[in-house]
């Protein structure tokens, strides 16, 4: 009796956390693919902090037919340089490879780990501070394929802390000083 | 009988519906090719982004039909600057008089900018000066065949379509430090430009440090069959376009929602320019 209580308050609680967040979303994007018909969901950009100190990250929950993604974007990847970059500078600025590391620092201190899939090639465009002096700016938005485990363990509990890997690089986004819900609600909504 | 009515009803519905998008067409160019035949007709161009929405670029959209043919035109303002290159102010310095040098030395950066220019200007003109002009004016604006037009649609996928011809345009340049008056183009926002408004005409004076290049490139992008079906019932959210040595991006980075787009009422200027050359 007493597991069949706890069982029931569980699932009930569960579903009030799911009708809560479900309640709450917000889609930038919320259609249907012109490629598949599948239906195209993507949670409104919600920002690490609102410190804008690039680079930053903006997270989304993406929900394409039954496939399920953790949005990441990262802005503001900047390179100061001394001549004019050139194109193919430029389509080099900001490259993710296949197996690129997200690391999510959760709420327990542990982490989990999502994997970048196939190679991102960020967009990049520059500005003209005068003569030999240029800053390209970069950004690019990386899929995390989630499975069922995945949903599981960043629905749980919150998370503080992201680190992405790539190209011997480390870029770091706090989310704060203290765990944040941000990615329990994108997730949340799209399952 | 009753089925009459509905027919009667639904095909005055189709009329009124191509006829609302037929008279809220309006066009650049209608003509017909007299020796061909050849219909041509060019939807008024469209703007997509400007600066004043805090965008990178200014631009506008429009849809040909050339007989059987259907494009996608983009045209974009394009402001971009170059530095005074180095060895051609190295060049200025070193073919100074004695006397030019004695003046030269004792003003200040903006006055030496000029008294350089003077020099390479000449009477006689220096050679490289004047293939650095040559290229601010002739080959700063060139899309190559085959540089690429990459939408994104409201559903976050992406087409891409490529040039099939040259595009040229000729530039407009601006000696350092010298004022421009550049109207509706957006000079305000240039970053590293500064700007001033006049009040009597509606235009911004603008001011760089480096040569200042300034014009407008159209470009179209020919549709297959597929591309035009995907098109015309497409929301577009932002567009960028490969030139020969940069991309433009037309779109506002919205500072709370991070990705480059338009306003959802530009979404469909692509769809709706394709329509009236159907």
């Amino acid at each position: 009796m007493k597991r069949l209580i706890v069982l029931s308050v569980t699932v009930f609680m569960s579903f009030g956390s799911t009708v809560s967040y479900a309640a709450k979303c917000k889609w930038q994007t919320d259609t249907v693919s012109y490629s598949t018909g599948e239906p195209v969901r993507w949670t409104r950009w919600v920002r690490n902090r609102m410190i804008l100190r690039p680079p930053y990250a903006a997270i989304s929950g993406i929900s394409e037919g039954e496939r399920k993604y953790f949005g990441l974007q990262v802005i503001g990847v900047d390179q100061k340089v001394t001549t004019r970059p050139t194109k193919e500078e430029l389509d080099a600025a900001f490259i993710i490879p296949a197996g690129s590391t997200l690391s999510i620092l959760m709420a327990d201190d542990s982490i989990y780990e999502l994997v970048v899939t196939k190679e991102i090639i960020g967009d990049a465009d520059f500005t003209a501070h005068g003569a030999n002096s240029y800053t390209i700016n970069a950004f690019a938005i990386i899929k995390f394929p989630l499975d069922v485990d995945a949903i599981a363990a960043l629905t749980t509990q919150r998370a503080s802390d992201m680190r992405l890997h790539a190209n011997g690089k480390d870029y770091d986004f706090s989310f704060g000083k203290k765990p944040v819900d941000k990615i329990q609600k994108a997730i949340g909504c799209i399952q | 009988m009753r089925n009459f009515f509905l027919a009667l009803f639904t095909g005055s519905m189709m009329f009124a519906v191509q006829f609302a998008y037929a008279a809220g067409c309006k066009y650049e160019t209608q003509s017909v090719d007299p020796v061909t035949n050849e219909k041509y007709k060019q939807t008024k161009w469209d703007k997509v982004a400007t600066m004043f929405s805090g965008g990178d670029s200014i631009g506008s959209i429009s849809a040909i039909a050339k007989g059987d043919e259907r494009y996608v035109a983009v045209k974009i303002g394009v402001i971009d600057y170059f530095p005074f290159p180095d060895d051609l102010r190295a060049q200025a310095v070193a073919t100074m008089d004695e006397d030019t040098l004695e003046d030269y030395e004792k003003m200040g950066p903006v006055q030496r900018y000029q008294a350089e220019i003077e020099q390479l200007e000449g009477p006689p003109e220096n050679q490289d000066y004047r293939d650095f002009l040559d290229f601010l004016l002739g080959e700063s604006l060139i899309i190559p065949v085959g540089s690429t037009l990459r939408l994104t649609l409201d559903d976050n996928s992406t087409v891409v379509f490529s040039t099939t011809e040259r595009v040229r345009e000729r530039a407009n340049y601006t000696q350092p430090y010298k004022e421009k008056k550049m109207k509706g183009v957006g000079g305000f926002f240039a970053s590293v430009a500064s700007a001033a408004l006049d009040a009597e005409t509606g235009s911004e004076t603008v001011v760089s440090p480096d040569y200042m290049v300034d014009g407008y490139i159209s470009i179209r992008y020919l549709l297959d069959a597929e591309a035009l079906d995907l098109l015309s019932r497409a929301a577009i959210t932002s567009l960028r376009v490969e030139a020969r040595d940069k991309y433009y991006t037309l779109g506002t980075r919205s500072t709370q929602y991070e990705t480059v787009r338009w306003s959802k009422k530009s979404n469909l200027k692509i769809q709706n320019a394709l329509k009236c050359v159907e």
